[in-house]
């Protein structure tokens, strides 16, 4: 099969861009580069990955070399739009597809918006809730943890466009799910915060970024493996920091 | 012994949620649910019975090794399943605990309690690396 060089980066390109912007392990970023361009037997294929970019050099002659460099920047979470590359990377080496509508499939991957943000917001109240119960909580704690955790979640939509996006969110959502719960128990003179810190912190824990840390760093990857650990501590030690102000403003001022 | 049956149904319901935040494929959802249940079951039996360190490592050793069962099953990305289903046994209360001793300017707890939850982190961390090694092991060169 005849196929142009420009194309086919094209697709890998996309192809790695959504899976490392998504929440991927780097090393599956470089395995279904690799993957794809095996299947379209080309010469010579190198790439590096790391979270915040990649680079592909791939020659179809093994004369002519074409290299590309992608920066990342926005990195979110979303497992289906993983799953929908994976699909069509398999897709595209069983050559059940052609490599025009690969790149018209990927394009609509890339383009789609999460699926309606009010469930959404919704689900991330519901599991707050439930994390409130599971360490301890009663009804209180689990309706306190539903709209922090709704409240939390619109909040954090707001700096998803910014520089330095997870810092900012997770201390601005340690700080208003430690102001919540302590106004809420405090007002009420009942129920018991910690829960409601707890179970609403849950969620938002880097457990993404250690996952992927360890399976980087058994792959070998061992940049991408400290980079996310870098992440995950980051993403911690704020949440921390945003819930630690607020607890120590409590003690300080003799609430507890 | 309800409690328990509650607590495994809290946990059930709690990570489908956070599997839906996280937008995973919605016939995973079912499986990731009952794993991170049965994960978080092994845990509390196995801090309960021997010690909680150990629990950290068998809870997390089940639930690697169902992700990459059922990504093989359903070819589909073994962190799709494991990512939410660890989520619940993650040590949130340990971390929490730390970061309160310290607001309470109790440091030699703050240390005392920051070492156990460092420690139970790299439980769950090994767990998952010996499953995922020899995950790569039994299946070389192909991704899931």
């Amino acid at each position: 099969m005849e196929i142009s060089a420009n194309n086919l980066l094209k697709v890998i390109k996309l192809a790695a861009q959504i899976i490392l912007e998504n929440g991927g392990e780097t090393y599956r970023a470089e395995e279904t580069i690799k993957f794809i361009a095996r299947s379209f037997d080309v010469n010579e294929i190198e790439s590096i990955a790391t979270p915040t970019g990649f680079y592909i050099t791939l020659s179809l002659d093994g004369n002519e070399n074409n290299t590309l460099v992608k920066r990342i920047r926005k990195r979110t979470i979303n497992l289906q739009k993983i799953n929908d590359v994976n699909q069509v990377s398999r897709q595209l080496s069983e050559h059940s597809i052609t490599l025009d509508k690969a790149l018209e499939k990927l394009q609509e991957i890339y383009q789609r918006k999460d699926s309606g943000i009010k469930y959404s917001v919704l689900y991330a109240g519901l599991s707050s809730a439930f994390f409130a119960l599971l360490f301890g909580g009663h009804a209180l704690e689990f309706f306190t943890a539903l709209i922090t955790g709704i409240i939390v979640s619109m909040v954090s939509r707001r700096f998803e466009n910014l520089q330095s996006y997870q810092f900012f969110s997770s201390i601005f959502s340690g700080l208003i799910i430690a102001y919540i719960a302590i106004f809420v128990t405090f007002v009420s003179k009942a129920g018991n915060y910690h829960s409601i810190i707890v179970g609403c912190t849950m969620p938002l824990l880097p457990g993404l970024a250690m996952t992927n840390a360890i399976r980087d760093t058994i792959r070998g990857d061992l940049l991408s493996g400290i980079a996310r650990a870098t992440e995950a501590l980051l993403v911690a030690s704020s949440l921390a920091a945003g819930t630690g102000v607020i607890i120590y403003t409590a003690y300080s001022l003799g609430l507890f | 012994m309800t409690g328990i049956f509650l607590d495994l149904f809290y946990c059930f319901a709690a990570s489908s949620f956070f599997a839906l935040i996280m937008n995973a494929p919605k016939n995973t959802l079912m499986h990731t649910s009952l794993v991170a249940s049965a994960g978080y079951f092994i845990y509390l039996a196995c801090s309960a019975k021997l010690n909680t360190t150990l629990g950290f490592f068998a809870g997390t050793t089940f639930i690697a090794m169902m992700g990459e069962i059922f990504a093989r099953k359903f070819k589909m990305p073994a962190t799709i399943f494991i990512f939410p289903a660890i989520i619940p046994i993650v040590p949130g209360f340990g971390l929490y605990e730390t970061m309160l001793a310290f607001v309470q300017n109790d440091i030699l707890s703050a240390l005392e309690i920051g070492a156990d939850t460092i420690l139970n982190i790299v439980a769950m961390a090994t767990a998952m690396a010996l499953v995922s090694a020899a995950a790569i092991k039994m299946k070389p060169g192909k991704m899931n």
